[in-house]
Order: structure tokens, then sequence, then C-alpha cells
């Protein structure tokens, strides 16, 4: 008859691994990991640098067509920069998160950092600083905190579904209203609202109608239990 | 009543569990254990088997705890119920969002560690008894004279989701005496983690015939060795200290209600009696310590007395101020209130009673072993008891570095001619 050498039960014939702790039958070494749990769903080093490459490659290409269409067509580089600035910035973060072992927090950090140097440097080749300081890097700082608590919030949250949706329309509304605050900060030195607060309106009502359909009908939560007394 | 059809499936929690969430901690677990040994291995497959065939009999234990805006609730949770091999320290803590219960198997020990938001000793042991039959089923050993237990295939009654104080409240306007105080030992605490169970083992005949010899039950007799040793204990004070501290020493013995008052429930269903005696009245023998408690455990279980409980414990629950006040100022209160209950006794003694699954199921079992939730930082020691066949067994449950109290229990019977064994629990 088979034991665990572990837990003491009896396996079966067939039973490679004690299904209750883990542990290689008919041997004293442990296999640390315990058979139920589940493979992890992240990339390998190697699938994290062909992915790398890949997006490398696509992004480099993009910006030397932009620049390269923009030279050709109006003989200086003008509309190019914001392509290109895009580019720069994906290009540092998917480094950062391809590359980089640390948390994902440090990883936002370093992704940030590098495109807003980036970003500097493309605005001063280009013509002198005009807009990288006053309003790319504020908008990206934004935009990086608002993914950031979304993406916390995602990984806190028990029940995935359509809340998850409503998160990124909310994330995405308090990100319009900033950009248009630092754009009218920018211009007029003033803070205006205008079609931002639209947005938010509608946004709002979107997210509204996301989260009581999850909460309230697909999960069939009734208010009873938690507010019986 | 809960609406057990749909899938939104949710519980209030019994009267007597609404004050565990409030007190829980990972030391205060108020998590227990009922252990069976057999005599053979346990064989794996057909556990694994046994455990998915009952999975879905109990779904009043298949929930975890969630809090609402007045109380917590239970909330139905998918997934299969966790079968772990038994490794670690008994009656830890279960994380949020995990279910209340666990499966644990060693060697030739199968053991199920409930909550006691979900059930008390009783619901606890029947889960067991069903899922112990359903494994020698699958191990396909015939038994001839089954004991009454769930079958796996039934649906459960509603009556077993019920919450039985609620149903047997009847308001009684007897206003509540107030206990004072008892004593506590002095032992310090151990370091985290600080609960170690010490389990000994008896021959049942032998104290059957020592406690007859005196006109009472195993309980009474236990529970008067357990006051006899913290007698001891307090006499061995020094001076000054054995004059301040309390003088009343005071056991808690769980009563199992379902006796009482007819019930199907699976969820808790016990309230206790306080046996006392009162040192500032001078030493007492053992036997008039049996005589003291004797008389009174005949006095408090009864049932008029057993009403005015439930009345104050379940008036208290729907007292108009108590129900609109949000939850987190209710835990404070409850905590407070668990603080100065557990101050009235000096220790317990909960006794499963004796265990029989029937001849056939009897003979591959050796013994079953009650281990009572880790005592608080005022009470430090507690007592489960289980018998079966021709043994008892007690488990002692300590958060303190000293083992002394055990050591005057035990050494009491074995002067008394019982033979007492410490095994490995």
């Amino acid at each position: 008859m088979k034991y665990c050498n572990n837990c003491g039960v009896i396996l079966e014939d067939d039973m490679q691994i004690c299904p209750l702790c883990g542990y290689e039958a008919g041997t004293n070494s442990a296999s640390p990991e315990p058979v139920v749990s589940q493979p992890a769903a992240t990339l390998t080093r190697q699938q994290k640098k062909l992915v790398w490459e890949i997006v490398s490659l696509v992004l480099i290409s993009s910006i030397i067509a932009a620049l390269l269409i923009n030279l050709i067509v109006n003989k200086t580089i003008s509309w190019s920069e914001y392509p290109v600035a895009v580019c720069l910035t994906i290009f540092s973060y998917v480094s950062f998160f391809a590359f980089w072992s640390g948390s994902s927090a440090a990883r936002m950090l370093g992704g940030f950092i590098t495109s807003a140097v980036l970003l500097l440097l493309l605005d001063t080749f280009t013509g002198g600083l005009s807009w990288a300081a006053t309003i790319a890097i504020p908008v990206l700082l934004v935009a990086s905190l608002i993914t950031a608590i979304f993406l916390s919030i995602t990984r806190h949250t028990v029940s995935k579904g359509v809340n998850l949706i409503a998160y990124a329309f909310i994330g995405s509304a308090v990100l319009c209203v900033a950009i248009e605050g630092i754009l009218s900060f920018c211009h007029t030195r003033t803070i205006r609202l205008e079609w931002s607060l639209i947005v938010c309106l509608c946004v709002l009502l979107v997210a509204i109608a996301l989260l009581f359909l999850h909460f309230r009908l697909k999960k069939g939560r009734s208010l009873e239990k938690t507010f019986h007394r | 009543m809960p609406n057990i059809q749909t899938n939104d499936f949710w519980l209030r929690l019994d009267n007597a569990a609404k004050i565990y969430p409030a007190i829980k901690d990972k030391e205060l677990t108020s998590v227990f254990r009922v252990a069976v040994v057999l005599k053979d291995r346990v064989k794996v497959k057909a556990m694994l088997e046994a455990v998915n065939e009952i999975e879905n009999r109990f779904p009043y234990y298949k929930v975890t705890l969630k809090a609402g805006f007045f109380w917590y609730y239970l909330e139905q949770q998918q997934g299969p119920i966790p079968v772990e091999a038994d490794l670690q320290t008994p009656c830890r803590a279960f994380k949020k969002r995990e279910l209340m219960f666990r499966i644990l198997v060693k060697e030739n020990k199968i053991s199920v560690e409930f909550s006691h938001i979900l059930t008390d000793g009783t619901g606890a042991f029947e889960f067991l008894k069903t899922l112990l039959l359903v494994y020698f089923e699958k191990c396909c050993i015939p038994l001839a004279d089954k004991p009454v237990f769930y079958d796996p295939g039934e649906k459960p009654a509603p009556e077993e989701y019920e919450d039985a104080y609620s149903r047997y409240f009847k308001k009684i306007d007897a206003p509540h005496i107030k206990t004072p105080g008892a004593f506590h030992v002095p032992f310090s605490l151990k370091g985290k983690p600080r609960f170690s169970v010490l389990t000994a083992i008896m021959p049942i005949a032998q104290l059957s015939q020592k406690a007859k010899a005196l006109g009472v039950s195993l309980t009474v007799y236990l529970t008067a060795v357990y006051l006899h040793a913290l007698q001891q204990i307090h006499e061995q004070q020094p001076r000054l200290k054995k004059n301040i501290n309390r003088k009343i020493l005071r056991i808690e013995v769980p009563l199992n209600l379902r006796k009482l008052y007819p019930t199907q429930t699976m969820r808790n269903f016990s309230l206790y009696i306080l046996p006392q005696i009162d040192l500032r009245l001078g030493h007492y023998t053992f036997e008039e310590i049996v005589k003291t408690v004797y008389h009174q455990m005949q006095l408090e279980t009864d049932q008029k007395l057993i009403n005015k409980m439930i009345s104050r414990n379940v008036g208290g629950e729907r007292n108009t101020l108590v129900r609109n006040i949000p939850l987190f100022l209710k835990s404070l209160f409850l905590s407070r209130l668990y603080i100065i209950s557990t101050k009235q006794y000096s220790g317990v003694v909960t006794n499963l009673g004796k265990i029989d699954l029937g001849t056939a199921a009897n003979h591959l079992i050796e013994q079953f072993i009650f281990i009572a939730p880790p005592p608080n930082k005022v009470l430090r020691v507690n007592c489960g008891v289980a018998g079966f066949g021709d043994n008892l067994v007690l488990s002692f449950g300590n958060i303190t570095t000293s083992k002394e109290l055990e050591r005057y229990f035990l050494t009491f019977l074995t002067h008394q001619g019982i033979a007492v064994k410490i095994i490995n629990s």
C-alpha cells in the first residue's frame, strides 16, 4: 500500500502526488507547490522579451514613418511631435513592465520618470521647450495615478464584472477633467471647466447603470441582507 | 426566513453566533474541533469522494461572513469544501472570505473545525458523523446498523436552518441577577501563537464507577474535579494574592438545548449553566464539591430558568435601540459584553457526550477528540470532553506557559485509581 510520507494517508497506486498536502508519494522530498494551486497567469521572461521586441519594432517604425512623412510634406517637424511623444511614452512603460522585476508601483514610477525625460528631450530638440513641462508631463502624471488606482481597485475587487468597466469610465471622466483643467490653466492661468463636465455627467450615468447592474441584478444582491436589522 | 431556493441565499446569524464576529481574531479564533481517530489510515481517494458527496447537504455551512450595515450576515459561497492535511496548530482562525469550516486529515485521523459563528459542537459532530459514514461507504465497508444520519441525497429540511433561540423566545419580564466575577488562573500568557492542547485518555468504566459511587453523572464529576483543581491553585497563591484575587470558582458547562426544546436546527443552540463554589465559606472537600455541583446543575437546568436566559439574549438582540445602531458601534458593545461575561467563570467543561455510531461503525473507530475554542486572555484554560467506546478523552486548551491546572486535574484522577494516559493530539 502506498502512503503519503508527510500526512500519512493512504494513496491510490496511480497517485504520484498526495492530493492533500502536495507531497510526492513514496519519497521524502517535498514538492513545494501543492497540486491544487493554479498555474500563474503571468508571462515568462522569454515571452516578455518577445512581446517587448514586437512592441518596440512597431513603435520605432511608427516614429520613423511619422517623422519622415512630416519632413517630406511640411519640410519641418511639426505635428509628428505628438505621435512620436505618444510612442516614446508607450515605449518607456512597456520597457519597465517587461524588464523591471519590482512592484507594479515601482514599474509605473520608472515608466513615468523615463517618459517624462524622453518628452522633455523631444520637446527641447524640436524647437525649444513649449509643451512638455506645462502640459504633457502633468497629464501623464494624472493618467498614471488614475491607472495605478484603477489597477489596485481591480486587484482588490472580489467580484469582477461590469463594475470594473464602470470604474474605468469613472477614471476616464476624472482624466478628462484633469486634462481640461491643465489645458485651461496653461492657456489662461485659471481653471475653467466646460466640456469635461458634460463628459463627467454622461459617464457618471453610465457608471451608475453598470454598478446597479452588477451589484443589484447580476449577483441578485438584495438590499435587505445588507440593511437587515 | 431565508430564501433557500434562489441564488440570493443569505442567513442572519443566530442569536449565539452574533457575538463571535465582534471578538474573533488570530488568537481568539472561536474555532473548535471535533476529530475522529480511526483504526486504519485514511484512504485519501475515498475521503475526497465522501466530501464531494456531502458537498451540498449542508448549505447553511457553505457560507462566508459579510458585514451588513446593522448586523453581520452569512452569504452563500460557491466552490468546494476545503480538505487539507492536518499539519498545523488546531483551531486556526479562518481568513476573510474563506468558508468558516474545514476538513483536516492526517494518518488515521479525520477532523472537522468549525467557527462558532456557524454552529455548536452538536452541529459539527453531526456533520462529522455524516462525513464518516459516507466515507466508510466509499471504502466499500458495509455497515449493518447505521445510526440516524443526514442522507447526502436528501434536501436539507428548512428547520435545519432555523435560529431555534428565536423560535423558543418568550418575553419574560424578570430582572437579570448580576453574577459577581470569578477567580481566574494566575498563569502568565505564552508567546504567540499561544494555543496548545494537552489530550488525556482514560477508561470510562473506571470514571463512571467513581461517579456512580457518588451518585452523579460524568459531567458533574469532571466539573467537580475541575473546581477541585482550581481550589488547589487558589490555595497555593501567595497570601497577598489570595486575598486580592476573587474567591468564587465557577465553571461554565454548556448545555445542548436540543434535548429540552425539539428542533432539527444545525446551527447554534446551546446555553450554559454555571456551577460554583465560594471559597469565602472555607475549604471544600471533593465530596462537598460534588454535592453542591450536582444540586446546582439540577436546579439550573430548569426549563423556566433557561427560558429566562433565552428571553434575555434574544430580547437584547430585538431591542429597538440595539437593532438600530450601526454595526461598528454594536461590535464595540458586544466585545465588551463578551469580556464581562467571561469574567463570570473560571473554567469551561464542555462535554460532547458518549458517542455511539452503531456496533459496525464503532469497530472501525479508536476514539473521538473534542477541542473547545481557544480560551481568551481572561479564562486562559478550558476543557473539552468526548466519550467513545471504552474511553473518555479530555482535551485541555491552554494559552499560558503553565500546565499546572492540567497536572492537578489529572493527578487527582490518577490518585482515584484511574489510569490516565497522555496522548498526542
